[in-house]
């Protein structure tokens, strides 16, 4: 188990973190989402012993490692890129902490192969680094990580450096390594598709402080605020004065793609309006649907054997008040 | 628009050169020629000539008689050794001061910074002046060593030991230069890799950092090793009778006017040069490891928990602090002080102008500063019309002439300045057609064109390297406006290259001022430059001759600091080590 209580990380003078307390329970693929420079990455470094907060507690299986050094806190880390040892092989690259443990050459010689092996990289083993490809590289960065026999294991964009088709590859095997070693692992994306694919639970990050943490499932349908609202999947926002009552109630409304449907409201309190067609643009399964209705801009889904027409075509929507995401005007 | 321009342009090069420009051009070449031949190719054949060729007897006899000679194999044996020794204590103090500068957070790293950049100022003969000065028997370090210990030998800075710590701080400026840029461009996050494996910052240090740079390493070692090899400064004024070295037995058989052997030996140290050359040449084509992270992590600067490493680290960085500031700074204050106080005191009671106003008011110690500034602006500015020259051949025409141009002018940075030097004497010795019959052994010309075959390397290097970079559509586009090749050159390329002239130009004044090895075999009492005065006055015994010394050394040390800190700006160091 992980925990972090009220950590503060400033650089400079500047707070980055701010009392910032999280707990990952064993076992758990936890990620850590948010937009660039909302620090993850130093998050993520003041668990692995790298960044020293300016106040707050880390606690590793129960013991406070607040104090210790990176190397003395047993710790897998991935880099985002991958820190291959360039001048040793990746059989070295492999064996590195074992070496630095002082384990024996038998123990060396029985753990690194199978290790490899373990990976698909055994062919390689005599290689070095800049003679593998990207995904080999990443596996290679995670046997040598988890060498050690360690059960925490932390990644930073492992997969921001790979081409998409990879990227989805290693992502579904990242998830399996951590299933079948049972792994606790804390993971840091921007990429909330990614996030929503491979997590337990996800911590969504702005500015130093966690918006919001929840399931993938949690995230998607009960956002917690406009931020997590507007950075998880696709939303668009409701002109106010559809909203029944909207003259008292100041709230803001946000609707998912597959929300906004074609054709008149069904039932009483369903939301029914008419929206202009500005594109369509078609994805293939489904196609998406840019509409218009006054100053706003609406975006919806359609099955790809829907008819949409012309540009400019009118089309009827309705949206089921429960589908509504509902925030405070203040909450920003 | 502009590729009209330029098609009008390419028509229009493709015309000869206008008449009076290609009569100039044929010039040029020819005086270019002249120069190669007779400055680089003529000398050096007679250094073989004179080794190989003699009419009474056989090299085998050279070779014989030169190993019979015990003060020539001792001086062998002692290069050897020293240069061995100058190469592990080097490192050891070149690799900690980039370890302190770049990888470990180290307090007060901005002044270490500058301490450890001394040897870049303050080099060859004038530090040797000032390490002597300091450490000698009547040194302020010494003083304070005889009030902690009273038995002391108060001579105790001599002979090979001297010559060895002189080393050791002196040569570290490659590592300065070259290792730290190196280090700053290994990826740091393979050393955070390295400590979530288990590593200490010091075991990262080692088993990562230092062999990921391990090309550089050698790379510098290298010229290191080039440096001990033909060091002629230290040996001559702190090894004293019992430790010379080999440049200084070159310099004495030529002085006996024996310079078959003399030539022999010089042999030896440029075959050792080129094979060096050609080892950093093979280092640099193989550079393995820049397949490494696509997207490198710069290089932060570890903080030290454990307290131990952390009180190692940071006491040698200051021990090391004191070593190299100690010389530079008593240098500088003992300039300001009164003569008697040179002689008696730790500290300078009161400070004075009074050494500068005597340096400056006799012209006989006005002289050698006035000598050198004149024979170094003249070499600067011949080799400056002929690089500029040589490097629009070299860079603008493929043809078989920029090749060879671009070869012969690289050749005296392979030659160890004793070989320049011993060839310039055999070659010009007696009376020579090439030079309209003049004699130039004696004359006041022979230190600036000696000076100027040691600076072509570097200067027509760095300028045709920048030539390259200028965007040739504007040379054309001026073509097609209707300038002929002379008004494009002043108009478009001069303009251009200023800065790069100018940094260069400063560069090898630098170097020219603390020159010292060529200047021992060339000098005459016509010419007498810089550092041979400083070293006549930093080994005399009386302080008025002392105070002058270190005048001259404050003096050189000033100006290099100037250009030193310009050029830094400008990237330093960054250049692969065999184009400078
Ligand atoms: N070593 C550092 N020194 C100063 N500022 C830093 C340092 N590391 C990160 N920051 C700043 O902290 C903030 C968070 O950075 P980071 O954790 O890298 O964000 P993320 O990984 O979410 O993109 C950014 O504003 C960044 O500029
Ligand atoms: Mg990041």
């Amino acid at each position: 188990m992980i925990e972090l209580q009220e950590i503060d990380v400033t650089f400079d003078g500047k707070r980055v973190i701010e009392k910032l307390s999280l707990s990952v329970s064993d076992g758990e693929f936890f990620t850590l989402l948010g937009p660039s420079g909302c620090g993850k990455t130093t998050l993520l470094r003041t668990v692995s012993g790298f960044v020293n907060p300016s106040a707050g507690r880390v606690y590793i299986n129960g013991q406070d490692v607040s104090a210790r050094p990176p190397e003395d806190r047993g710790i897998g880390v991935v880099f985002q890129n991958y820190a291959l040892f360039p001048h040793m092989s990746v059989y070295d690259n492999v064996a590195y902490g074992l070496r630095t443990a002082g384990a024996s050459r038998a123990r060396i010689r029985d753990e690194v192969p199978r290790a490899l092996e373990r990976i698909g990289v055994a062919d390689h083993a005599r290689k070095k680094p800049a003679e593998l490809s990207g995904g080999q590289q990443q596996r290679v960065a995670i046997a040598r990580a988890l060498i050690l026999g360690t059960k925490v294991l932390l990644f930073d964009e492992p997969l921001s450096n790979l081409d998409a088709k990879l990227r989805e590859v290693m992502r579904d095997e990242i998830r399996d390594i951590q299933t079948r070693l049972g792994l606790t692992v804390i993971y840091v994306t921007h990429d909330q598709q990614e996030a929503l694919a491979i997590s337990d639970r996800i911590a969504v990050m702005n500015a130093g402080k966690i918006r919001q943490i929840g399931s993938p499932r949690a995230l998607y349908t009960a956002p917690a605020d406009r931020f997590a609202c507007t950075f998880i999947g696709e939303t668009s926002r409701l002109p106010s004065h559809l909203l029944p009552g909207h003259a008292d109630v100041k709230k803001e409304a946000y609707v998912r793609p597959e929300h906004i449907r074609i054709g008149a409201a069904e039932k009483n309190d369903d939301l029914g309006f008419e929206t202009s067609l500005e594109r369509v643009t078609f994805l293939g399964a489904r196609q998406r649907l840019q509409l218009r209705h006054g100053n706003a801009r609406l975006i919806a889904e359609a099955p790809s054997d829907f008819i949409a027409g012309a540009p400019d075509a009118v089309i009827a929507v309705h949206v089921r008040r429960s589908d509504l995401l509902l925030f405070d005007e203040a909450s920003a | 628009m502009s590729a009209l321009v330029n098609a009008v342009a390419r028509s229009q090069s493709r015309l000869s050169w206008p008449q009076p420009g290609r009569i100039l051009y044929l010039c040029a070449l020819a005086a270019l020629a002249w120069a190669i031949i007779t400055f680089l190719y003529v000398p050096l054949g007679s250094v073989f000539t004179t080794a190989f060729l003699q009419e009474d007897h056989t090299a085998g006899e050279t070779i014989a008689r030169l190993a019979g000679a015990r003060n020539v194999r001792s001086a062998l044996w002692n290069t050897f050794w020293m240069t061995g020794a100058t190469v592990i204590t080097v490192n050891i103090v070149g690799l900690f001061q980039v370890a302190a500068l770049e990888f470990f957070k180290v307090r007060g790293s901005g002044i270490l910074k500058i301490a450890y950049a001394t040897p870049l100022v303050f080099g060859s003969v004038t530090a040797i002046t000032g390490y002597n000065f300091v450490y000698g028997s009547s040194g302020a370090v010494t003083d304070l060593l005889a009030y902690v210990f009273p038995g002391i030998d108060r001579n105790w800075f001599h002979g090979w030991p001297a010559v060895l710590i002189a080393h050791t701080f002196l040569m570290t400026q490659y590592h300065f230069l070259f290792l730290r840029a190196a280090i700053r461009r290994v990826d740091f996050a393979t050393v955070e890799a390295a400590r979530s494996l288990g590593a200490s910052p010091m075991r990262a240090l080692v088993q990562i950092v230092f062999p990921v740079i391990l090309p550089t390493i050698f790379a510098v070692s290298l010229l290191v090793l080039l440096a001990a090899l033909t060091s002629l400064a230290a040996p001559a004024i702190l090894g004293g009778r019992e430790f010379r070295m080999l440049n200084q037995m070159i310099l004495g058989l030529n002085s006996i006017r024996r310079q078959d052997m003399a030539a022999m030996l010089a042999l030896l140290l440029g075959a050792i040069s080129l094979a060096v050359f050609l080892a950093l040449r093979w280092i640099e084509r193989g550079q393995r490891y820049v397949g490494g992270a696509k997207t490198p992590i710069p290089m932060q600067r570890i903080v030290l928990k454990n307290p131990v490493a952390s009180a190692l680290v940071q006491s040698f960085a200051w021990l090391l602090f004191v070593i190299y500031a100690t010389p530079v700074l008593f240098t500088i204050l003992f300039s300001f002080a009164p003569s008697r106080s040179i002689a008696t005191d730790i500290f300078p009671r009161n400070l004075t102008l009074e050494n500068y106003r005597a340096v400056f008011g006799a012209q006989q110690t006005l002289e050698p500063l006035v000598n050198s500034v004149i024979m170094s602006i003249m070499a600067i500015f011949a080799v400056l019309l002929l690089a500029l020259f040589a490097g629009r051949l070299i860079t603008r025409t493929r043809s078989l002439i920029g090749g060879v141009v671009e070869f012969s002018l690289f050749i005296p940075w392979i030659l160890p300045s004793s070989l320049v030097a011993i060839g310039i004497i055999l070659a010009f010795d007696a009376p020579n057609p090439l030079i309209g019959g003049e004699v130039l052994l004696g004359s006041y010309a022979i230190l600036p064109i000696a000076y100027g075959i040691l600076i072509v390397p570097m200067m027509v290097r760095l300028i045709s390297a920048s030539m390259v970079g200028l965007d040739p559509a504007l040379d054309e586009a001026a073509q097609a406006l209707g300038a002929g090749p002379l008004r494009r050159f002043a108009s478009i390329t001069l303009p251009l290259l200023a800065p790069v002239l100018i940094l260069v130009s400063a560069l090898a004044f630098n170097d020219l001022v603390n020159e010292y090895t060529v200047s021992a075999f060339l000098y005459n009492p016509n010419n007498r430059p810089l550092g041979i005065a400083i070293a006549v006055f930093a080994t005399a015994n009386d302080p008025e001759a002392l105070a002058k010394g270190l005048v001259y050394a404050t003096l050189v040390m000033g100006v290099s600091f100037i250009i030193i800190m310009t050029a830094d700006r400008f990237g330093l160091g960054r250049a692969p080590i065999t184009a400078a």
